[in-house]
């Protein structure tokens, strides 16, 4: 008990300081924070599907392109404003995922990754093609029509609020039935399905929670852009740089995805400061040496506090690389 | 509590390092105007994004050995801060931000492709900083009123407009045209631009047509040509479609008063495969290291070819040419406002008349350059501008098939 509200102090403690580090912090310094935290979203959002239920999903963008696109769609084309376009993107995202996981969670391993895959292109396709997305040459939405400062100040608190609710929700859902049995289904999908899990109902919840999500945190980007392009919006870099986030940091933590957005960020940050263009081999490095020493995320080496060799030796036995 | 403790101060350790980040701003020399441009040194778009950087850094180079800037008594010498945007817009954008809030540039250049200098154009927008951009033209990043971008890539869409002003100077000026156009999305732009220009200017669209990209025959639209009497045929497509239409119109005896294409009339095989019956065939380009216009940073398009090839080993196309157009547009800009107030240098950007390299460049309210093809002719088995102070007069209506020697 005295742990949990050890822990309870230091997440308020942190939160705190994040809340109030824009008003010390210059514009692009302020953006920046606003992009770990986007990523940070997405990579917790992947982490309820890929890390806790197992589903390695490499389609994720797709939530983030819809729920782009719906806000741009609503805002740009149906007038409305941004708190309606926001729940809409979040929701259409979620329908989207239970719509398309439906078929698709019933593949496993390899399958699915590759079918989810599919899903994104597939989508970035007809967005191409569509007249309501104004297809391949990109949609403007409305500029927000406050000042620079009042700006950032705006996406940033949206960005932490998004991501101070997903982590709560998946805390939630972690410390409920529904967090079990979807790591119940990571552990053995048959043993789960056979001691009475409904299976179908779990890993589709947990896709449309991963959905949601990503598409509110696709909604923010696309105001703050003001422009989204098909390509850029669906591009499946930004599913590759969520996983490797969330396995940067930590897979099936909680804390993990955020602590993989913010290091890795600040990496790639740093090195393409340094290095204009090297940076990209650096930075692939960085990852290996990432993921063959530490393979439980970065957020293993904090809690675990072992920073000897052995720790390491230790890791690279058990996943015997 | 140990624990807490410990937790705590790695946690502001990292914070630290976010807040110290870039507080390290460089050391200021006040005789250096700082021009930021965030462009794709890797990813996809890298390979354009370099032409861009070669072109920004010869121009730069060029102007700091020959005299630098003037800047009412001072003077001044270029420096180009570089990012890498990764070929990724939401990189690009906070970029953009890193070079304005911290880095503390004067103005901007532009990144490479329409994708990414829209949200770049929007940063620029919110601060005020005008960015002269040469690797964007889709008529998208001008549409929006923002006053602070400037592209020196000519929209698709004008393609014909000095064809069509050519039109004009004719007597009698013909009324009928006919455009046909290849469906991929440059040629579609094109052709409704033109469309559209036609109209404006009192012309007849007869015929608008699209064909599939590669089509090989063209019987059916010639006869339509030729049924309806059309005078001016355009054609918005590729060299294999120019040729296929060429011969069959000869084949079919359609004899418009003049067949304008935009592939194929510039390119030496063309000419070769359809021997003298390319004769007389019209065309456009926006830019060809075969031109020859007075420069402003160097003596005409001839010295700037030879001394972009010495110095990268590969010839310049019309993407370097543009990069060299933007420095030039803004060495002349900050001269004449006599200031670096970035509203001072917009307003005078916006009011831009110069011959540079890469041809005149005067800008539409918008922002966008204003239409710089030239109408080319094919006369004597050569290519000659025609159009405008071309250096032969057009031929033109053009003789028919059978009236040829």
């Amino acid at each position: 008990m005295r742990k949990d509200i050890r822990n309870f102090l230091i997440c308020g403690f942190i939160l705190v300081v994040v809340a109030i580090f824009p008003f010390f912090a210059n514009n692009f310094i302020i953006r920046f924070a606003t992009d770990i935290l986007m990523f940070a979203i997405m990579a917790s959002a992947w982490n309820i599907i890929g890390g806790y239920t197992g589903y390695a999903s490499f389609g994720n963008v797709v939530f983030f392109g819809i729920g782009a696109y719906i806000t741009a769609i609503l805002m740009e084309k149906a007038g409305l404003n941004f708190a309606v376009a926001f729940l809409g993107a979040g929701l259409g995202s979620a329908l989207f995922a239970i719509l398309i996981g439906l078929p698709v969670l019933r593949l496993r391993g390899h399958y699915f990754a590759i079918a989810t895959l599919g899903v994104a292109e597939a989508m970035k396709a007809l967005v191409q093609n569509l007249e309501i997305t104004e297809g391949n040459s990109g949609i403007y939405l409305p500029v927000l029509n406050l000042s620079v400062k009042a700006q950032y100040y705006f996406f940033f608190y949206m960005m932490l609020g998004t991501l101070v609710l997903t982590l709560l929700i998946t805390y939630l859902m972690l410390n409920a039935k529904f967090g079990y049995s979807l790591i119940a289904i990571r552990e053995d999908e048959d043993a789960a399905n056979s001691v009475g899990i409904n299976t179908t109902y779990a890993k589709t919840m947990a896709f449309a929670l991963s959905g949601l999500f990503t598409g509110f945190a696709g909604s923010i980007y696309a105001f703050q852009q003001a422009f989204i392009k098909p390509g850029p919006a669906f591009t499946v870099h930004t599913t590759v740089k969520m996983i490797v986030m969330a396995v940067f940091g930590g897979m099936g933590k909680l804390f993990g995805p955020l602590l993989g957005a913010f290091s890795i960020e600040i990496i790639s940050e740093i090195l393409s400061n340094y290095f204009l263009v090297a940076h990209t081999l650096f930075f692939g490095i960085v990852v290996i040496l990432a993921i063959v020493f530490t393979p439980k995320g970065i957020i293993d080496l904090i809690t675990q506090r072992k920073f000897g060799i052995a720790y390491f030796l230790q890791n690279i036995r058990e996943h015997r690389i | 509590m140990r624990g807490v403790i410990k937790t705590v101060l790695v946690g502001l350790a990292v914070l630290g390092l976010v807040f110290t980040y870039g507080s390290f701003a460089k050391a200021e020399n006040p005789k250096v105007i700082k021009l930021g441009c965030a462009i794709s040194f890797t990813g996809g778009k890298s390979r354009s994004g370099k032409l861009y950087r070669d072109a920004y850094d010869m121009a730069v180079e060029r102007i700091n050995k020959s005299g630098g800037v003037k800047v009412g008594k001072d003077t001044y010498i270029f420096k180009i801060i570089y990012y890498d945007d990764k070929s990724d817009p939401t990189e690009s954008s906070r970029l953009v931000e890193k070079l304005i809030t911290q880095d503390k540039v004067n103005f901007l250049l532009g990144p490479y492709s329409s994708g990414i200098t829209i949200p770049d154009s929007l940063v620029a927008m919110r601060y005020k900083i005008p960015m002269i951009e040469g690797g964007g033209a889709s008529g998208k990043i001008f549409s929006r009123g923002n006053k602070y971008i400037f592209g020196t890539l000519p929209p698709a869409g004008q393609y014909f407009k000095s064809t069509l002003e050519m039109l004009k100077t004719f007597k009698p000026v013909p009324k009928t045209i006919a455009i046909l156009y290849a469906d991929d999305k440059f040629d579609v732009s094109v052709a409704k631009g033109t469309q559209k220009l036609a109209k404006d200017m009192g012309f007849k669209v007869v015929l608008f047509e699209k064909y599939a990209e590669g089509a090989t025959d063209f019987n059916s639209v010639l006869t339509k040509i030729k049924s309806k009497k059309v005078e001016v045929v355009l054609v918005a497509g590729h060299t294999e479609e120019s040729l296929n239409f060429t011969q069959q119109a000869k084949e079919l005896n359609v004899c418009p008063k003049m067949i304008s294409m935009t592939v194929g009339p510039s390119e030496a095989d063309f000419r070769k495969s359809l021997g003298k019956d390319a004769e007389y065939i019209y065309g456009v380009a926006s830019w060809s290291t075969q031109m020859n216009f007075k420069g402003y940073l160097f003596k005409d398009t001839q010295e700037f070819v030879k001394l972009f090839k010495a110095k990268y080993n590969y010839d310049p196309d019309y993407h370097n040419a543009s990069g060299i157009a933007d420095v030039a547009i803004f060495k002349d800009a900050i001269e004449r406002a006599g200031t670096l107030d970035p509203e001072k240098v917009r307003d005078a950007i916006a009011a831009t008349s110069l011959d540079t390299i890469y041809g005149h460049v005067e800008f539409n309210p918008n922002g966008q350059i204003k239409g710089t093809s030239v109408v080319l002719q094919i006369l004597g088995g050569q290519v000659y501008q025609v159009y405008p102070n071309g250096v032969k007069k057009p031929v033109y209506p053009v003789p028919c098939w059978k009236d040829r020697k």
